[in-house]
């Protein structure tokens, strides 16, 4: 049985990062924003959210703040963007770099260790521990189901009115204007909800892994975009509206890559020989999808 | 999504969970002779590989020959932190007797993750850090050495040899945390001594050049801590010093050996071994070992480097040198 | 001339705008004047530069005149807010793949225009919208995003959105450039149905043939000055074209 446990390695990783690929994903396809700021509202999350438990704030509370940061991230990117005509990648890398001292800021140190923290990981790594044997069904069902929600009640958001108003700010500006959208207020708004759920991620990472690191950030990017890539390739566009799409392809894709990882980790292969694998291989898918039909995006069939 | 596709997604997660917790509950048999040690280091330099070195050969000379009743299960990180908790999570689901764990995140990662005994290596601040509560007092489950750099001593050796320097610039990157704890140590002992210290902060290995040309207008001397990023480029801070013929204070003999002037270290090589006896004591089933922390007492010196540098070497300084390099190692 | 009349849908008076370009100062319009009372059907020509899709800016709040204003129901288009603007006046870009929102379905496209959509039910506006979609062929299509419709059916749709709108004032740039005759006649048919449900357009077209035959009255402009009007019955292809050149 030994040789599953990288896929239920991969289940859980996979389960806790997929909320920074679907942060990505939304802002990439929905918003039309290539979204850099993951790389450091992830951490940013992370920092708050230990910083807040370290002052005996009670978690839910930590949690909301690490949220909210998130998204003052996300929003501050979207201003820069919109009010002072940054470049969107350039807003991004400049909003990863106030995150870093920010976070540096917030927990006083580079690291705090998170190992006394008895977080819901640990609650049910017992129930794992005496039940489950190698495998962590109970981490796992709850990711999934936290995912599952999650990810449901973002698509309820998406598919209505305001949804639609949304998608149309991202989709195309010009026209939203003509039928009275703010796409400006629209974009801040939409990138303040996928931050926060970017530093969602680096709670449910800090939580899982014992520490929150300034260093945590590092390559959230590619590994989001092979993610992000990955599911949107194998996940069949039939019968799913756009917003349905992206979503499950992020949460599918961003399983895939860490079950990838793990065997790859378990193999012996080097991370950093895994990092150009990865950058190669979203290279060839990307150069896959160019030459089938010049658009990105498989809207249907011509 | 209609609640109704919300609800099936759900039973066929439960059903899938269900499967795989009926598959998961087999263990995986292991032949009781073997011993499995497992090793994960954040990252690959000389005195982190001195540490995994020893602490095989320490063991070995225990009587435990790789091959026949031991078996080592290494990990690298490359610097990812990231995969820190992959890694620790794959660790812990390898039914291993001990896992070492190197560095101060992996440490973390691999404390919170793991489901036998855990041995911390090189972590310079354990307390900090959270898996001890305190040095003296032994933890159930984790235990390990801690390369708490003795900057006291370190300063001292400065200040012998190099008696009339005032001021002391100090390369660190404040996202490691070890070395914000070396940067606090060093500003606590300094005064005593009669050195002011000038931070020069560094953010990743490319920083250290222009860094250190900026410090060496302002001090008397350099000094890289206690930090994987600044060692990582030794070299730039080296051609600086050379530049400029000022000393290079480093905290490690292999950063020595790469050039750096003179160092009061831990041997890495025997924090190793250190970290090798603690793994033995809890392959034996011993709990609660309190902290090992290698005090440093080795002098290294580099002549080459001296040479470069227009410093002169003190004779007795020379006389208590653990080791004294003739070549700069490239 | 027309003389203005404030009891017009949209009075411009003595409208001027200029631009840089290439170091240049451009006028690209240059003391307009013009009244359209409501419901009228007018036909805007003229070449390139000749300053007929600036009047269209600026009618839309997209562009500052330098002096003059243009008002809609009495109130100057630089002086109203995106909403008052929304409300107000539509425009339809010549380029199909402007005036929807590719990434959104057919339905969803409709449904973000329509301002009465948040007081109706789903199936409602469902029924409503397939009901609208019938005439052109585009029932079938509804759920699909609108990426996949041609150049055309994306101009009728936008035609379509411009039925659902609230504005009574509809700009249209060209709409029918891009398209093939047989699209182009349909989307004709879609102008006429919105002069019958009462909106007041203003079409620019650079065809002369269009010009002659289509709307209550014809406005050619020349160098950012109108040099003809006429409605139906005095107008013919020839007069037109001796305005032209």
């Amino acid at each position: 049985m030994n040789w599953l446990v990288p896929i239920d390695i991969g289940l859980t990783m996979g389960l806790i990062l997929a909320w920074a690929v679907i942060a990505l994903a939304l802002a990439f396809r929905l918003l039309h924003f290539p979204d850099l700021t993951i790389e450091g509202s992830l951490p940013l999350g992370a920092a708050v959210f230990a910083a807040l438990y370290k002052h005996d704030v009670p978690w839910p509370l930590a949690v909301f703040g690490a949220f909210a940061v998130g998204a003052l991230a996300g929003s501050l990117t979207a201003l820069l963007h919109v009010k002072f005509r940054m470049n969107k990648f350039l807003a991004g890398i400049l909003v990863v770099a106030i995150s870093y001292s920010l976070s540096l800021r917030l927990m006083g140190a580079s690291n705090i260790g998170l190992l006394q923290l008895h977080s819901i990981f640990d609650t049910l790594e017992q129930w794992d521990k005496n039940f489950s044997g190698d495998f962590h069904v109970a981490t796992i069902a709850f990711l999934a189901v936290l995912a599952t929600v999650g990810a449901a009640f973002l698509l309820r958001g998406l598919s209505s009115l305001y949804g639609m108003r949304l998608r149309v700010a991202g989709s195309n500006p010009e026209y939203a204007r003509s039928l009275g959208i703010n796409a400006l207020r629209k974009l801040v708004i939409g990138l303040a909800i996928t931050n926060g759920l970017a530093a969602l991620s680096g709670v449910l990472l800090a939580m899982k892994q014992g520490f929150a690191d300034v260093g945590m950030g590092q390559g959230v990017l590619i590994l989001a975009l092979a993610a992000m890539t990955i599911g949107e390739r194998l996940l069949p566009q039939r019968r799913l509206s756009m917003q349905a799409f992206v979503l499950v392809a992020a949460i599918l894709g961003s399983i895939l890559y860490q079950i990838l990882v793990s065997y790859a980790v378990r193999a012996g292969l080097a991370p950093t020989d895994l990092k150009l694998a990865t950058a190669v291989l979203v290279l060839f898918v990307i150069a896959l999808r160019f030459s089938r039909n010049g658009e990105l995006f498989e809207g249907g069939i011509k | 999504m209609k609640p109704k596709r919300i609800v099936v997604t759900l039973l066929i997660i439960a059903a899938i969970v269900a499967a795989v917790w009926l598959a998961g509950r087999t263990k995986t048999a292991k032949p009781v002779e073997t011993k499995t040690v497992a090793i994960a280091t954040l990252m690959s330099h000389p005195a982190l590989d001195a540490v995994q070195e020893n602490l095989k050969k320490e063991l070995a000379k225990e009587g435990y020959i790789e091959g026949q009743n031991i078996r080592y299960l290494v990990r690298n990180a490359s610097g990812q932190v990231q995969l820190a908790a992959n890694i620790a999570s794959e660790l812990a689901s390898q039914n291993a007797d001990a896992v070492v764990a190197i560095t101060t995140p992996m440490a973390q990662a691999v404390a919170k993750a793991a489901r036998c005994p855990v041995v911390f290596a090189a972590v310079t601040d354990p307390v900090g850090a959270g898996l001890v509560k305190s040095l003296d007092h032994g933890e159930e489950n984790i235990t390990g050495t801690s390369d708490a750099w003795p900057y006291e001593d370190q300063l001292k050796l400065i200040r012998q040899i190099s008696p009339n320097a005032k001021r002391l610039g100090v390369l660190y990157n404040p996202g490691e945390a070890a070395s914000q704890y070396g940067i606090k140590e060093i500003k606590k002992f300094a005064p005593a001594l009669g050195f002011e210290i000038i931070e020069g902060a560094v953010s990743s290995t490319t920083d250290v050049y222009p860094v250190a040309h900026n410090l060496a207008g302002r001090t008397d001397a350099l000094f890289l801590s206690s930090d994987n990023t600044v060692i990582a480029g030794v070299a730039s801070a080296i051609k600086v010093a050379v530049e400029r013929k000022m000393p290079l204070y480093v905290g490690d003999s292999g950063t020595v050996e790469k050039g750096g002037l003179a160092a009061v270290s831990v041997g890495y090589a025997e924090l190793g071994t250190k970290t090798g006896v603690i793994v033995g004591r809890v392959l034996k089933g011993e709990k609660n070992i309190p902290t090992v922390v290698a005090h440093g007492d080795e002098i290294y010196l580099n002549k080459k480097a001296a040479e470069l540098m227009g410093v002169t070497l003190p004779e007795e300084v020379l006389k208590r040198a653990t080791k004294v390099y003739e070549e700069i190692k490239e | 001339m027309n003389s203005t009349k404030n009891g017009d849908h949209v009075v411009i008076e003595s409208l001027h705008l200029s631009y840089q370009r290439w170091g240049q100062r451009v006028n690209a319009l240059d003391g307009v004047s013009l009244s359209v009372p409501r419901g009228q059907w007018l036909i805007l020509v003229g070449h390139n530069g000749s300053g007929k899709t600036s009047l269209l800016r600026v009618l839309s709040g997209r562009a500052v005149p330098d002096c003059g204003h243009a008002k809609i129901n009495g109130k100057a288009a630089r002086e109203m807010n995106a909403g008052e603007l929304a409300e107000s006046v539509f425009l339809i870009h010549q380029d199909p793949l402007l005036g929807t929102a590719a990434d959104l379905t057919v339905l969803e496209n409709l449904a973000v225009a329509d301002s009465h959509a948040a007081s109706e039910s789903k199936r409602s506006l469902q029924g409503k919208y397939v009901e609208m979609l019938n005439p052109v062929g585009l029932a079938d299509r509804m759920k699909q995003p609108v990426q996949t419709l041609s150049g055309g059916e994306r101009q009728l749709l936008a035609l379509l959105i411009a039925r659902l709108r609230p504005a009574s004032l509809i700009l249209l740039d060209e709409p029918l450039a891009a398209l093939d005759p047989s699209k182009a006649e349909r989307c004709l048919a879609e102008i006429a149905d919105l002069r019958k449900a009462g909106k007041t357009i203003i079409q620019v077209t650079h065809d002369p043939e269009l010009a002659s035959t289509l709307g209550d009255r014809t406005v050619v402009m020349r160098a950012g000055k109108i040099v003809h009007d006429a409605n139906l019955q005095a107008r013919n292809v020839e007069a037109l074209r001796s305005h032209w050149f």
